[in-house]
């Protein structure tokens, strides 16, 4: 058995970084307020970024940074002190995708790791062995990369190896792409990308004659899904496994790190369960409600692996409340509300450190003991009837399953 | 004036433009983005005939782990020939010791002088200059580094790389019937054609205008302009290639009244913070 693969987790603020750590991210990669790809994402200033190590170390994880844009000219300003001030406060390394950055952190760290961001698109072996011997510890590799790539290039370069498994995909080789630049004037490399491969176009072809009526050139990818991979990939000596997402919810964050940091627990534990993958697939499809595909790491995507109208992403309120409490006495879970929800609905509780629970309301009483004909107000405290204790921070969503 | 060598990309015969100093040859394989693509014996044969120019050889693009052995071999085949560089696309080539002049070429990724320094530090002699960046930046670089720029200064202007084959996939999940050499996306309701083509890489787009920056050719300080004629039309290349040699202002004007042609981003910046969450 290899090394346990680490579970790296998206981290957009604060609350998604515990949240993350306590369903079981070994690490969570952030963004500071400058640098960073997710230029419009809320990111942590230094203080939440101390915060956030504190509270990551504590819980034995680890905090990335993401420092992964490409650099202007005047972009470099601030980025010394800055780096200093990460080393500091104790994050443990630093994701980059421009190299200026590893000369600067020579000159003014000393035990900042770094990593190299997948916006550098490396898809081969001597690649990794030029970003080695400039000191970096650990290379993203571009999501282009199939199985026998990754297997390659994990026995040629003695460098850690990390690997994207679920989440969108950028239609483009990273960081090989201004589509944003062009078309709304907004940096790509700088976080400011508007995802123009996401918008519908019409195509007309080379004499300017529109080759269908509807504006249904889209060139997005399915979502990434490697759920049916894991053991493959853990076998191929991956060392960390990445989830895509700073700028999603909260209980897309604790879906996506329960159901993976089970299904590699069970791999490591020698209790792989095949049905078990199943239900994953179904909890994480109806998660983001989004098709997905394995992409490269398996063949060569194809028409299969494309959207052709836009992506099409149904929401759903399966998000029904987090428990913030537990009545022993009475044998009640206390939710704090998100969706709406009925007595008699079936619905799962899931969490840290628990096997999912489902059962059927019974009863929904609020805060002063009234009995409700049903859970409509979010950010309401109520009461439902859970014979078995469950603990804080847990989340009560729809039982889509049985 | 401080007159810069002019490149010419070699998509047709008719790049190989007698005022021009060198040209820039796609290599099998490992280009994207040309018309025409040499073998290793045609390379030679271009060495020997234009004996006064600067050659170039291309390898654009990014490579895959099960063609790094090729990719090397084709390098340390092409490092004898005597070229003037060989212009990259992807960090591998920094690994092997090559003595003839590297030049990088990733598309979008080098845009400061402290990037391109790391490169020339490190066995790169010469970066090819995203076409996102303005004037004043790319001046500014000059001044801070010893690194070769060359800035295209006529052509459509890469906007994408995918590996994926977006068009065929878009053509047979639609059954639709077409092999055209490339086609265009449009935003319903806007009026830009954005080029889009496909070849044995994958899919790349280009700007819906020619970037032209002949009214350029005196303030940008680098050392070679690149003068690109892929998907445009051949006969208009005759007096792009007078503009940009002889820099004689009866043909700048010509190149200044086309209407489809843009300065892109020379005097404008790219934003990246639309709102401010601190």
């Amino acid at each position: 058995m290899n090394k346990k693969v680490e579970l790296l987790a998206p981290a957009g603020s604060l609350e998604k970084l515990k949240w993350a750590i306590l369903y079981g991210a070994d690490a969570v990669y952030i963004g500071g307020t400058n640098y960073s790809l997710r230029a419009n994402a809320k990111n942590f200033n230094i203080e939440e970024i101390n915060e956030a190590v504190l509270f990551a170390h504590k819980h034995n994880a680890k905090v990335y940074v993401a420092v992964n844009i490409v650099f202007h000219n005047e972009d470099v300003k601030g980025l010394e002190e800055y780096l200093v001030t990460l080393e500091k406060v104790g994050v443990d390394a630093i994701i980059l995708s421009d190299p200026l950055v590893i000369d600067c952190a020579k000159k003014c760290t000393k035990k900042l790791e770094l990593h190299l961001s997948t916006q550098a698109s490396v898809l081969n072996k001597d690649a990794c062995l030029y970003f080695k011997k400039q000191g970096i510890s650990r290379v993203v590799l571009a999501r282009e990369c199939s199985k026998e790539d990754i297997l390659d290039i994990i026995n040629s370069v003695d460098i850690e190896i990390e690997c994207f498994i679920h989440g969108a995909m950028c239609t483009n080789l990273s960081g090989r792409c201004v589509l944003s630049n062009y078309f709304t004037n907004r940096d790509a490399n700088r976080g400011g990308c508007c995802q123009v491969c996401r918008f519908n176009f019409d195509l007309y072809d080379s004499s300017k004659v529109k080759l269908s009526n509807e504006p249904n050139f889209s060139m997005a990818p399915k979502d990434l899904s490697l759920v049916n991979y894991i053991k493959e990939m853990i076998d191929l000596g991956i060392s960390s496994f990445k989830l895509e997402g700073r700028m999603r919810s909260v209980y897309y964050i604790a879906t996506l790190v329960s159901v993976y940091r089970k299904l590699i627990d069970m791999y490591c534990n020698n209790s792989y369960d095949e049905a078990y993958i199943k239900k994953a697939t179904k909890i994480l499809y109806r998660c983001a409600n989004r098709d997905v595909a394995p992409q490269f790491f398996n063949k060569f995507p194809g028409e299969k692996e494309q959207y052709y109208s836009g992506r099409q992403e149904d929401s759903n309120q399966d998000f029904l409340g987090i428990i913030i409490g537990y009545d022993e006495a009475n044998k009640k879970a206390i939710i704090e509300q998100r969706n709406f929800f009925k007595p008699g609905d079936k619905v799962t509780i899931f969490g840290p450190g628990i096997e999912d629970y489902s059962f059927v309301v019974e009863s929904i009483i609020d805060e002063e003991g009234n009995n409700l004909d049903a859970a409509r107000h979010p950010r309401e405290i109520i009461k439902i009837s859970c014979d078995q204790k469950v603990p804080i921070n847990s989340i009560l969503r729809v039982n889509f399953l049985d | 004036m401080n007159k810069k060598k002019i490149l010419t990309k070699i998509n047709n015969e008719i790049d190989f433009n007698p005022e021009c100093d060198g040209y820039i040859l796609g290599f099998e394989n490992f280009s994207v983005c040309f018309e025409k693509k040499f073998s290793l014996s045609e390379i030679r044969l271009a060495i020997k005939k234009y004996i006064d120019k600067e050659i170039f050889v291309a390898l654009n693009r990014p490579i895959f782990n099960k063609e790094i052995n090729d990719y090397k071999e084709a390098l340390l085949k092409l490092d004898k020939l005597g070229l003037k560089g060989i212009i990259v696309g992807d960090i591998a080539a920094l690994t092997y010791g090559l003595k003839t002049n590297l030049i990088l070429d990733q598309m979008h990724l080098n845009n400061s002088y402290f990037t391109i320094n790391h490169y020339y530090n490190n066995n790169v002699n010469g970066v090819i200059l995203t076409n996102d960046i303005t004037l004043d930046e790319i001046n500014t670089i000059k001044e801070n580094s010893n690194a070769l720029l060359f800035k295209q200064g006529f052509g459509l202007s890469h906007l994408s790389t995918s590996v994926r084959k977006l068009t065929t996939n878009y053509l047979k999940f639609s059954k639709i019937k077409n092999a055209d050499k490339y086609y265009f996306i449009k935003e319903p309701n806007k009026n830009d054609y954005y080029y889009i083509i496909e070849d044995d890489f994958g899919t790349h787009i280009f700007d819906s205008k020619v970037l032209n920056l002949s009214l350029y050719l005196d303030d940008l300080n680098v050392d070679y302009i690149i003068v690109d004629s892929f998907l445009i039309d051949k006969n208009k290349m005759e007096t792009v290639y007078k503009a940009f040699s002889s820099f004689d202002k009866k043909f700048l004007v010509k190149l200044e009244n086309e209407p489809n042609y843009t300065e892109g981003f020379i005097n404008k910046k790219t934003i990246y913070k639309v709102k401010n969450n601190e």
